[in-house]
């Protein structure tokens, strides 16, 4: 299995472990928010490892993630707060 | 700069935006927060009842939430509960007062329980239930929230009841309008020891004293009633006269803007591979799952609230 399948794996747990969470704890608005702002850390520590094991690491890069995953707690916390 | 200039520039990798789509910058990616932050702030000064421009529309039932109780109960081997209309009025009075002492809880800040509220529209109990929500746009989703919280669906579900009351009411509560759904569950027998239970809380009580899980709350004294406004009793719908609903205008502004960023990520990730342009820039893929799985999680979020 290469580097790259491994990566897109374990971003396919980390999503589904969210949507798990997310479809149980669907009453309790604060957990849905704690988890959206968990998700999008370990994606942003997905991007950075991604990256590094590429060979194509660039602060610039660690950014967009960044902002993506800052897109992503908008979108939820904005509907929930 | 012609209008077909500016979306190849803003969607498409090209000379003019360094080979990566203009909204996958990190400048545009700034620009897609800030329309997300703003617009909702935006819709949020609306929703403000002083500005009256936008407003909580429901179409919540009492019609539909009996008959979806009832079809849970049916599903789980349950009779159904007939339609009382002393727990209906109990769960009126408990919805006004809601509104007089603005508040969202069990109890009211002045210390008057559910139960009272049964006494006071001289319900006598042996089981006693409620299940209380606010701010859901359709009983489907009501009760979707209700049964995926186990003191609710406990409450639905339970072979004690016999009878169910509802009250469906709009107005503004602590300075939001809502429409407030009061759930009101009961065994009827005069004189019998009760025993009540909430969303929240399980109580077991002897003639005159409740207890929530084992602890002593408040006696259960009938309260003082002082109704502001209750719907009349036949009333099948609750339905605030506005114009939009603030939520579904919010998830509405999310989703379009969202749109537009996975379609600038799908445009340039398939020009890029078709043109096997080198950059160094984020997985577009990452960001598509990403950005998709959280909104699949907003169309699981309700706006609604249950207690």
């Amino acid at each position: 299995m290469t580097t790259s399948r491994i990566d897109y794996c374990v971003l396919a747990i980390l999503a589904t472990a969210y949507l798990i969470f997310v479809f149980n704890y669907q009453t309790v608005p604060k957990y849905i928010l704690i988890s959206t702002i968990v998700f999008a850390i370990t994606y942003i520590i997905w991007g950075v490892t991604h990256h590094l094991k590429s060979k194509n690491f660039h602060a610039r890069v660690v950014l967009e993630y960044l902002l993506v995953a800052l897109l992503g707690v908008a979108l939820v916390s904005t509907l929930l707060l | 700069m012609t209008f077909t200039s500016k979306l190849r520039h803003w969607f498409t990798p090209h000379h003019t935006n360094n080979f990566r789509a203009k909204l996958l910058h990190n400048s545009g990616l700034i620009a897609i927060i800030g329309i997300v932050i703003v617009g909702n702030v935006f819709l949020r000064l609306l929703d403000n009842p002083a500005f009256h421009i936008l407003g909580f529309t429901s179409s919540v039932t009492i019609d539909e939430v009996v008959r979806a109780t009832n079809e849970k109960r049916l599903s789980a081997g349950l009779k159904p509960l007939s339609y009382s209309e002393k727990l209906a009025d109990a769960a009126r009075r408990k919805a006004a007062n809601m509104f007089e002492e603005n508040y969202w809880a069990h109890n009211s800040p002045s210390g008057k329980s559910p139960w009272g509220w049964f006494m006071a529209a001289g319900y006598n109990y042996v089981y006693a239930g409620e299940n209380l929500a606010k701010d859901f746009g359709n009983t489907s989703r009501l009760m979707d929230a209700w049964m995926a919280s186990p003191t609710h669906r406990e409450n639905i579900v339970s072979s004690k009841y016999s009878e169910i009351g509802l009250a469906v009411v709009p107005g503004t509560l602590q300075g939001q309008e809502t429409v407030l759904v009061v759930q009101f569950f009961g065994a009827p027998n005069g004189g019998a020891v009760p025993s009540v239970a909430t969303g929240n809380t399980t109580v077991q009580a002897p003639a005159q004293v409740a207890e929530v899980k084992g602890t002593k709350v408040a006696e259960l004294v009938a309260p003082e009633v002082q109704i502001i406004q209750i719907a009349p009793a036949s009333s099948p719908v609750a339905i605030v006269p506005a114009k939009y609903n603030q939520f579904d205008l919010a998830r509405a502004l999310n989703l379009g803007t969202t749109a537009l960023f996975i379609l600038a990520l799908i445009l340039d990730l398939y020009i890029a591979e078709s043109q096997k342009l080198t950059r160094r820039v984020g997985n577009n893929w990452a960001h598509i799952i990403f950005i998709n799985l959280i909104l699949l999680a907003t169309t699981i979020v309700n706006a609604g609230k249950i207690m």
